[in-house]
């Protein structure tokens, strides 16, 4: 695959539908708006300082390796993958690794496969993926209490540590909350559900609120700017799987809404698997893959040594993507078993 | 060119070709075989033996055992996987008992060994001694001082039939009897090698209290 | 075929030294010998002991061969060769855990599997088996120095940035945080794929010199 499918050319008259990229990632931003605002009131400057960094080494990156006239960075693609990606690192993440992500995300995951519409995997993701595959210890670490009292104050001594280098012993003792997931996995802890809906929990920076997320994610459908079917079809996965878990044993597997409510489930579900460049192209193909992916998170949840799975599951999605779209090439009209 | 004559110009019939040259091989392999065998043996025995010394502090010499089928122990030369080593001290008295163990951690096996005093029912080491547990994560079970520390001079937490408790990882800092240490990241290494242990504790503890470890003088070991 | 024609031209025994340390690096070029190459170049020493016991097995197996070459039989070439490999093979295991046991140990698996290396059974009835022992001795060494270079860089990256140490001596400072991706099985693919962009830049850079001549 050279990452442009073979697409079915229909004869004319088109007519164009007013979509374009900056329009997207226009409506994007402002569904990432309302949980970028909550992330910051819940973890204060680091949030912040997380968030910026992290779009700024997308962007910086974006510039630098896209310089001619193939350059995607007036389209806001970097702006949402920078922003998208600052939401699913842990807060108190060192700013030196958020700025490494990035660099890798666009440059690895993006710049190489032939930028915007190449890509086969969700840069954000693949940045991620590469952080946690390098510095494991943060990134199941490094996370913050909700509303800790000195949010706005101070920034964690994690977040400053100075580039290459590890945070000062004393600064990762200060950061003890673990997450809802974690709590569960390893400590056999529940969450209550308002605390999960509302996200007045520890988490990564932007996938605690749940409800939230979903709001943007509703909106985006609304806007006709993600497939709705995608998220359908992965909530309604988990949801099925996660009931049938439960069911069998209620001591190990944690209930439907736990299920659907903690970790990175709704922001994986309504901003990354929807990634239009890497998901697939036909309606049939929306509901398997977003399926595939659902059917993931729960077997990674459950029978994995790690509390989360939501972000290897994408990224396994995205490798099936193509092959969705070549399973389910729709058949042209009169090109069909020749019966006539 | 003429050097460069191709495959097989002269070539002997292809069977006699193979034996010949099996029987070369053969003799060559078995010959460096010989030669460094006692070196491998060797090789071999300091590797086990600085682990031994490693869970027992106290000793200075070892000697492997193996258990009979009646109880007994019976000192073997060629130590197996299934031998347990006694320690002795530089007066010749037993400073403990190591025993291998292994079993499946997060990636793949966990082998260690760990120190037991069976009469006062106390760890006194632990190493691990093949992992592939998660370079940063679970492998820091092999290396992270205060970990393997609180396998020092443990204090095992016994039922009252006097069988020994699960292994349990503490919350804070150790306290209790038969409280590990915790890593942060490690949960699920931490917590296979406290079962790799408690499972062949439960094994061994009874088996070894009062069984008479000067059967054979030491001194000949 | 194209391939075994440039090597023809390629005579002289400095010629065949050269051809595996750059142009024909069984690495950088031919991407022979994967496996290893990605498995155990995770720290400097375990890329050096391996890039060494192949290149040994290498130079022993083709000057045997080479010697040979006018006696072995068409019909069983590919099995006498294996056969000489393996013994070269065990022969080199046996050395390492009776000098190296840690190092043997760290190695695993992949000791015994030099065997199935094809670059050696690529030169073996590419080169050796045609030439006479003093040519093939002299590609067996410039493809062992070529593997050894590339694997010994390869560990260098690795180790250093997964573990802020060469051969075990600290470099970095002490805080330094480790990227652990780089010792797995990952980061051998990312420290490859960055050495041979590295060598087809120098490489195209230094093509576009000897066209303006």
């Amino acid at each position: 695959m050279t990452g442009r499918a073979p697409i079915d050319i229909h004869p004319a008259p088109h007519v164009h539908g007013g979509d374009s990229v900056p329009r997207i990632m226009l409506h994007v931003v402002i569904a990432l708006l309302p949980v970028c605002a909550f992330a910051i009131y819940l973890f204060g400057l680091a949030a912040l300082a997380t968030l910026t960094v992290a779009t700024i080494a997308c962007l910086l990156t974006e510039r630098v390796f896209a310089r001619d006239e193939h350059s995607t960075l007036g389209d806001g693609s970097a702006l949402v993958t920078g922003l998208i990606y600052g939401l699913t690192l842990p807060p108190a993440l060192p700013l030196w690794m958020v700025a490494l992500g990035g660099v890798v995300g666009i440059g690895i995951g993006k710049v190489l496969f032939g930028g915007l519409g190449g890509n086969a995997f969700n840069p954000a993701l693949v940045g991620r993926v590469f952080l946690q595959a390098a510095f494991p210890a943060a990134m199941t670490g490094y996370w913050l209490a909700p509303l800790g009292s000195d949010r706005f104050v101070s920034l964690p001594g994690t977040t400053t540590a100075l580039p290459l280098l590890a945070p000062e012993g004393a600064a990762v003792d200060a950061l003890t909350s673990a997450t809802p997931l974690g709590d569960w996995k390893f400590a056999g802890a529940e969450t209550p559900l308002l605390d999960l809906a509302f996200g007045m929990t520890a988490g990564s920076t932007g996938e605690t609120s749940a409800l939230l997320l979903m709001l943007g994610g509703l909106y985006m459908v609304a806007m006709r700017v993600a497939d709705w079917r995608i998220p359908a079809a992965l909530l309604g996965s988990v949801a099925l799987a996660s009931a049938a878990l439960h069911g069998l044993d209620p001591e190990r597997h944690p209930d439907v809404m736990f299920a659907l409510c903690s970790g990175g489930l709704m922001l994986g579900a309504w901003f990354m698997a929807t990634d239009p460049v890497a998901s697939p192209l036909t309606p049939a193909g929306a509901w398997l893959y977003g399926l595939c992916i659902g059917l993931l998170v729960v077997l990674i949840r459950a029978f994995s040594g790690q509390p989360e799975g939501v972000m290897y599951a994408i990224l396994l999605g995205n490798a099936i993507a193509p092959h969705i779209d070549r399973w389910l090439q729709p058949t042209p009209y009169g090109a069909g078993s020749g019966q006539s | 060119m003429s050097e460069d004559k191709v495959l097989g110009n002269s070539a002997p019939s292809p069977q006699r070709f193979l034996v010949v040259i099996a029987v070369v091989a053969g003799f060559a392999i078995a010959g460096v075989h010989e030669l460094t065998r006692p070196w491998v043996a060797e090789q071999r025995a300091t590797l086990l033996g600085r682990s031994v010394l490693d869970v027992l502090p106290e000793a200075v010499t070892f000697e492997a055992y193996r258990l009979r089928t009646d109880g007994s122990l019976e000192r073997i030369e060629e130590p197996d996987a299934a031998a347990l080593f006694l320690g002795r001290d530089a007066d010749g008295r037993v400073a403990g008992v190591a025993i291998p163990a292994s079993g499946f951690g997060y990636q793949d096996r966990i082998g260690l060994v760990y120190g037991l005093d069976p009469e006062q029912r106390r760890l006194l080491g632990m190493r691990v001694l093949e992992s592939r547990e998660t370079p940063g994560l679970g492998a820091r079970i092999a290396d992270d001082a205060a970990f393997l520390e609180s396998f020092v001079s443990l204090e095992l937490s016994l039922d009252d039939a006097g069988r020994p408790r699960p292994l349990r990882i503490a919350a804070t800092a150790p306290a209790g009897p038969g409280e590990i240490d915790a890593i942060t990241g490690a949960t699920v290494s931490v917590r296979a090698v406290a079962r790799i242990i408690s499972e062949s504790l439960s094994e061994w503890l009874q088996r070894l209290q009062g069984l008479d470890f000067h059967l054979e003088e030491p001194g000949d070991g | 075929m194209a391939e075994a024609l440039e090597e023809l031209h390629a005579e002289t025994a400095t010629e065949r030294l050269q051809a595996g340390l750059w142009r024909q690096n069984p690495i950088l070029v031919q991407a022979l010998g994967m496996c290893p190459t990605l498995a155990v170049s995770n720290t400097a020493a375990n890329a050096l002991t391996m890039g060494l016991a192949t290149a040994a097995v290498l130079l022993g197996s083709a000057l045997v061969i080479s010697t040979l070459r006018e006696t072995i039989p068409r019909q069983v070439r590919l099995a006498s060769f294996v056969l000489v490999i393996a013994t070269f093979v065990t022969i080199t295991d046996m050395l390492i855990e009776a000098i190296a046991i840690e190092m043997h140990r760290a190695l695993g698996a992949f000791l015994p599997l030099i065997v199935a290396n094809c670059l050696i059974l690529g030169r073996i009835e590419a080169l050796a088996s045609r030439r006479s022992p003093r040519l093939a001795a002299m590609d067996a060494l410039g493809m062992g120095a070529g593997f050894i270079c590339c694997l010994l860089a390869l560990g260098a990256v690795r180790e250093l940035l997964g573990q802020g140490t060469l051969f075990g001596i600290m470099l970095l400072p002490e805080r330094f945080e480790p990227w652990v991706v780089m010792l797995l099985p990952g980061g051998g693919f990312f420290a490859l794929a960055a050495l041979v962009l590295a060598f087809r830049w120098v490489q195209g850079h230094a093509d576009v010199v000897e066209r303006a001549r």
